[in-house]
């Protein structure tokens, strides 16, 4: 009857100090003003993106010749393009495919990523010397560069564009992974786990993988903003999203030719792909000083 | 370090054959055939079937990537584009010292001026000119390389009439696509070389020096820049991978014939040896100057020098 209870008790604490851990490291990140910043604005443009269709005071897709070219005035925030297209509702739509490309190339990268970096990491080996040597081919091409062959090899289209990055990723993501699993690996607790007849899943999951989770999201955090810009810069150059898709990268290459003109068309796209990376930048700098034990105190 | 040398070389080999199967094995997955990329719309099967049968498309995969290594490796012969039926090296050996020299110069740019940036920093610590250098840094790192060209032109071509919106000619033409691609490295390095900085700066030997009565300046250039310098060595290489796809990007803008719009163009065109060749040629580059940075490393800091010349780790890879 003792027993039960002392058990419940341990299982209690311990879900408190679970709970205590995250709030402990929300509350660092909310001392951090950047962190703060980029974290409302990514949740403000994650708001645009997922109500994009309530947003948009105009089909984004609808062409109306009469309209074309207008500078921002009041009926179009953000003026028309070549076609009268409203750049507005345009950029709300952009939004959603901006955010689906980084958000899901990254969890691609991340789920192989981990697996891969914790096979590689824990049963070491010749295993692990061959996945390392395969990331170390991977890493010697430029990451535009392999994203450009993986393209071209995959075809286009925005599932394709997603794949292609996120195969690029897992390399990195795995490397990550399995330095921080060899760090952990010579910990303490892991030998009491093992000594307490834990198995190899049971070790991976509940005692290495949280323990390195850490570095892993502040990684992700920042990747999915460089994976955004990296596919504006493949659709920029015709090889991602195509237009007349109102991706952002696609919307600066419908544009281009009306740089001089009409910069606004051109200036509008940018700016928003800058503020989403930023965002996700200062979100994943404070995220990092918030999560590196060293600055407790 | 002569036996370190010829090992790190050694080491190379594999990892660019292994590129090279890889680079290979995607453009043989890659949709559509090179027959009818070759042929046009209209050609008739039987001319299809004879053309594949010609260029050796038919067979096993294993013999196809034999004969294009044996190729590469014997003659230096990345075959033939699909579109032009000129030769991928003959084209190669014409663009590729543009993007050589393009990406070298924006590295280049981004040292001369990221390193100063960073240390002025570092040593004001907590200052306006750190404030301004970070912040300069985190809007830098969020800005895309294309969109900057972009602007410039619109800024400097447009507007001023100062310099030539694309083409190549004389140094005029090279100032925007340069500043373009280094802008993203400056800020890069200038935040490694912050950090890096301020942990040395922090150090006991600093301290002693400083107590030793050593000036200021001498303190900070001679004790610990060197030693603050070392990974920023090791970032420059890996952000010389960033700067070669910067210039593929900024190549397709400024109308540089170098080997990024010869990618760019043969992705949209599906001319597959075009592509495998670049991307080959642009991997092997990127791993010469990575080897290059590590012997660097290894001949500077006395640390990894130790390890490799004498001692236990005799050989270790750093």
């Amino acid at each position: 009857m003792t027993d039960t209870m002392n058990i419940k008790k341990i299982e209690e604490t311990m879900k408190a100090k679970k709970k205590s851990q995250v709030l402990e490291v929300m509350k660092r990140l909310s001392y951090n003003k950047g962190a703060v910043v980029g974290g409302i604005l990514f949740l403000l443009v994650l708001l645009a993106a997922v109500f994009a269709p309530l947003l948009a005071p105009f089909d984004y897709a609808e062409i109306n010749i009469q309209d074309r070219c207008m500078s921002p005035c009041l009926a179009h925030l953000f003026g028309t393009d070549q076609m009268g297209r409203d750049i507005l509702s345009r950029a709300l739509y952009g939004a959603r495919y901006s955010m689906i490309i980084g958000i899901g190339s990254v969890v691609f990268s991340a789920v192989f990523g981990i697996i891969i970096g914790a096979i590689a990491g824990y049963y070491g080996g010749w295993l692990d010397n061959f996945i390392m040597r395969l990331c170390d081919i991977i890493q010697s091409i430029p990451g535009l560069i392999l994203n450009i062959a993986l393209a071209c090899a995959l075809g286009p289209g925005i599932f394709n564009i997603i794949l292609a990055l996120g195969i690029e990723g897992i390399a990195g993501t795995a490397r990550l992974m399995r330095s921080s699993i060899l760090n952990v690996r010579k910990m303490e607790y892991l030998d009491a786990a093992r000594t307490s007849n834990c198995g190899n899943y049971r070790i991976i999951l509940k005692h290495v993988f949280p323990n390195t989770f850490a570095p892993i999201l502040v990684q992700s955090t920042m990747g999915v903003g460089s994976r955004i810009m990296l596919a504006a810069s493949m659709s920029y150059v015709g090889i991602g999203v195509q237009p007349p898709t109102p991706e952002w990268g696609a919307m600066l290459a419908d544009s281009r030719d009306f740089l001089m003109e009409y910069p606004y068309m051109c200036l509008i796209p940018g700016i928003c792909i800058m503020v989403v990376v930023l965002a996700l930048n200062l979100l994943g700098d404070g995220l990092r000083d918030a999560l590196d034990p060293k600055l407790k105190k | 370090m002569g036996k370190y040398i010829l090992k790190r070389i050694l080491l190379m080999i594999p990892v660019i054959i292994g590129v090279i199967i890889l680079v290979f094995t995607l453009m043989q997955i890659a949709p559509g055939d090179p027959a009818e990329v070759i042929l046009g719309m209209t050609a008739t099967d039987a001319q299809k079937e004879a053309m594949r049968q010609s260029l050796g498309l038919n067979d096993p995969y294993i013999v196809q990537l034999g004969r294009y290594m044996s190729d590469l490796f014997f003659h230096f012969d990345f075959g033939s584009s699909y579109i032009t039926g000129v030769s991928v090296t003959v084209e190669m050996m014409e663009r590729f010292p543009k993007t050589l020299i393009f990406a070298v110069s924006s590295m280049v740019l981004s040292l001369v001026i990221g390193i100063p940036l960073g240390v002025t920093a570092a040593v004001h610590q907590n200052s306006v000119a750190d404030y301004g250098t970070m912040g300069l840094a985190l809007v830098g790192t969020s800005l895309p390389g294309f969109w900057f060209a972009l602007v410039l032109i619109l800024f400097f071509s447009g507007k001023l009439g100062w310099l030539p919106a694309y083409g190549i000619g004389g140094i005029e033409y090279w100032i925007m696509p340069i500043i373009s691609t280094a802008f993203a490295g400056i800020t890069t390095m200038a935040r490694q070389m912050r950090s890096g900085m301020l942990e040395v700066i922090h150090s006991d030997y600093i301290t002693m020096a400083k107590a030793k009565g050593v000036k200021k300046r001498s303190v900070i250039y001679k004790h610990a820049l060197p030693n603050a310098l070392i990974p920023v060595i090791t970032v420059a290489s890996m952000s010389f991978g960033t700067s070669l796809g910067g210039t593929l990007i900024a190549e397709t803008i400024f109308s540089i014939p170098g080997v990024g719009v010869y990618i760019v163009n043969a992705v949209n065109n599906r001319d597959y040896p075009v592509v495998q060749g670049g991307v080959i040629i642009l991997a092997v580059t990127f791993s010469i100057i990575m080897l290059l940075c590590d012997l660097l490393i290894a001949a500077i800091d006395p640390r990894v020098k130790a390890q490799i010349t004498g001692g236990r780790k005799r050989g270790k890879k750093k």
